[in-house]
């Protein structure tokens, strides 16, 4: 598998404290990556570090597989667009400008993408209007055009709908999914709304304490958080031979435990079972979000 | 860089405090024109508001752009040594810009002074003013950086501008007392009531039983605070503005105007110095070492500046 970031024993230290513990990171090339963390996990500081903003302690990154302390990082720099916390914007400026001003930062030879990339994120009526008079969502949405000049192969997005309402939450994760799978972008994505994420992203990547703690691809965390039920039994090699003429997808977790996946009907179940000689004891549902799954994964302590 | 000193110029042109900070210096420009036909006098609140124009314009540029902007710049890849020169150059051709556009039109506006001012004067003069501008240039893209708050920053760079401002008039006051002065005391010792020594500060022609005594002025600034005081008074802009004004100064008046003062001053009873065109050693010492000192602060806060913003850590 091919990665546009890769990042190997990450630390970084403020004072005593570690805002980054070792961490170690896949980011696989097309991926829309969700980083899901506490408060003061480490996702910002660590997205920071790939943006060039900080310096880490320890430890090495790669972007596009170029190595940081590697000459050429500069123009894997220029692969990428960011909103780090809030967009940097000219607040005097219109959105046309701001547009301009990276273009010439990044020495663009011209300047006719401007009408284009401010359609693409429904701003092509900002018009005259300055970025000081721009509410919430129009900046976030300028953050990103302004992310997006100079087409980028990467973007990192640090809590892209914070202070959005739903209508701005919704659109931004359509011009997401639209870049991501029209044009191809690599998407580093951190939000606590994990409800969100799981609406967009294709892999995640779970830190805690300055750590990446599991990454896993959407099919396997899918496969994590179907909708199931507990069985308990009394035999679970007849249950399992119950479920298999049943044509169920199941998983035996103990000897007394069955895990089912998908919708059945619980009174042929029982009687199927009672047929080749197990009882079912019960029958707990289990629908688990990645919400629950986030909170089993860091042990469910509190905020930090 | 030239792309991040091509998009520094784009945000001043873009800017409408760029136009206003403009049209102020054309009209300081106007009121310094106005002020040396009327009282043959250039006066320091001019300078000062064209300090203010430069810090005001400077600190919310340079200032918006380290409080946000350049984050942009350092994810594409530049570093901040390249971002804090890039502005710095940015900042210092505006401030040309600003400074050329102010004398084109004092110059307009006051052409007969300038043809009879020897060339060599003007441009010593234009050389020392343009040195002070770029050293509060220098000092206010050091602020903008170091602060890393647009609004933080152009505080810090106002109150600089008055502060030196303030304290050139009382720095002169001090340096100019005498550390002597004279008094006359009886012959025979005589004292007051208090038992102290009869003193008085002017002497009776006709009394030959006073002698002429040195007291020490308590008011008297000396040792390692009058070095420091002198290289204050050496660099502050206001301070040399007084020393060019006296340099200049009688270039303001025209021909007739000075055959007309040199007629009705008696040179013994009012002093017409400043009527004197002719060089003194001092002041051509002056002319020769003025743009020194700017240039030193400069040369200092440039790599101070850029170190410290490369040791910045954002949060």
């Amino acid at each position: 598998m091919q990665y546009t970031v890769t990042a190997l024993g990450l630390t970084k230290k403020y004072g005593k404290a570690y805002a980054l513990n070792g961490l170690d990171m896949h980011v696989p090339s097309g991926s829309v990556y969700g980083l899901i963390g506490r408060n003061g996990a480490g996702k910002t500081t660590l997205l920071r570090v790939l943006c060039g903003l900080q310096e880490p302690d320890e430890g090495e990154y790669a972007l596009f597989s170029v190595k940081c302390g590697d000459k050429n990082i500069k123009s894997s720099r220029r692969r990428i667009g960011a909103i780090i916390e809030k967009p940097t914007l000219y607040n005097d400026m219109t959105a046309a400008q701001n547009l301009k001003i990276q273009a010439v930062a990044l020495g663009l030879p011209s300047y006719d993408f401007i009408p284009e990339l401010l359609s693409l994120v429904g701003l092509s009526d900002a018009g005259t209007k300055k970025v000081r008079n721009f509410s919430l969502g129009m900046k976030q949405r300028l953050g990103i055009a302004v992310a997006l000049t100079g087409g980028p192969d990467l973007i990192i997005l640090d809590e892209p709908t914070n202070g959005l309402d739903p209508q701005g939450i919704v659109e931004m994760r359509e011009l997401i999914l639209k870049l991501n799978r029209e044009q191809g972008i690599t998407f580093i994505i951190s939000s606590h709304i994990l409800e969100e994420l799981s609406k967009l992203c294709t892999d995640y990547g779970f830190i805690d304490r300055g750590r990446i703690i599991k990454e896993i691809n959407g099919a396997e965390l899918d496969t994590l958080l179907r909708k199931s039920t507990v069985l308990k039994v009394t035999d679970t090699k007849k249950a399992a031979a119950a479920l298999d003429t049943a044509g169920l997808q199941y998983k035996i977790n103990s000897d007394d435990t069955v895990v089912i996946y998908g919708e059945f009907s619980l009174s042929a179940l029982t009687a199927k079972f009672s047929s080749v000689g197990a009882e079912l004891l019960s029958a707990v549902p289990r629908d688990e979000s990645l919400e629950t799954y986030f909170i089993e994964l860091t042990g469910g302590g509190k905020n930090e | 860089m030239s792309k991040l000193i091509r998009a520094a110029f784009y945000r001043y042109f873009h800017s409408i405090l760029f136009y206003v900070c403009l049209a102020l210096s054309l009209i300081s420009a106007a009121v310094f024109s106005y002020a040396v036909r009327r009282d043959k006098e250039m006066y320091a609140g001019l300078l000062l508001l064209q300090s203010l124009i430069y810090a005001v314009l400077l600190s919310v540029t340079v200032g918006g752009e380290a409080s946000g902007g350049c984050k942009n710049k350092i994810i594409y890849g530049y570093s901040r040594l390249q971002i804090y020169f890039s502005e710095l150059i940015a900042a210092s051709a505006v401030v040309s810009g600003i400074y050329l556009f102010y004398i084109i039109f004092s110059f307009l506006f006051n052409i007969s002074t300038v043809s009879q001012t020897p060339v060599s004067l003007i441009m010593q003069s234009l050389l020392g003013f343009y040195c002070i501008s770029l050293c509060i240039c220098a000092l206010c893209v050091f602020i903008s950086f170091a602060s890393g708050k647009t609004i933080a920053a152009a505080i810090i760079c106002v109150i600089l501008v008055f502060g030196i401002y303030i304290t050139w008039e009382p720095t002169e006051t001090v340096l100019n007392k005498s550390e002597y002065f004279t008094v006359y005391t009886p012959k025979n010792g005589a004292k007051d009531e208090s038992g102290q020594p009869v003193l008085q500060g002017v002497r009776d022609p006709d009394d030959e039983d006073m002698i002429e005594v040195k007291q020490k002025n308590p008011e008297y600034v000396g040792g390692f605070a009058r070095t420091l005081l002198v290289l204050y008074r050496d660099l502050n802009p206001y301070c040399q503005l007084k020393r060019y004004n006296a340099v200049l100064r009688p270039y303001f008046y025209t021909e007739e105007e000075r055959r007309h003062a040199n007629g009705l001053i008696s040179p013994y009873l009012i002093d017409a110095g400043y009527l004197d065109t002719d060089i003194t050693e001092d002041e051509q010492k002056f002319l020769d070492t003025a743009p020194l000192y700017p240039l030193a602060v400069t040369a200092v806060t440039v790599p101070l500046g850029a170190l410290l913003y490369r040791k910045k850590k954002f949060r």
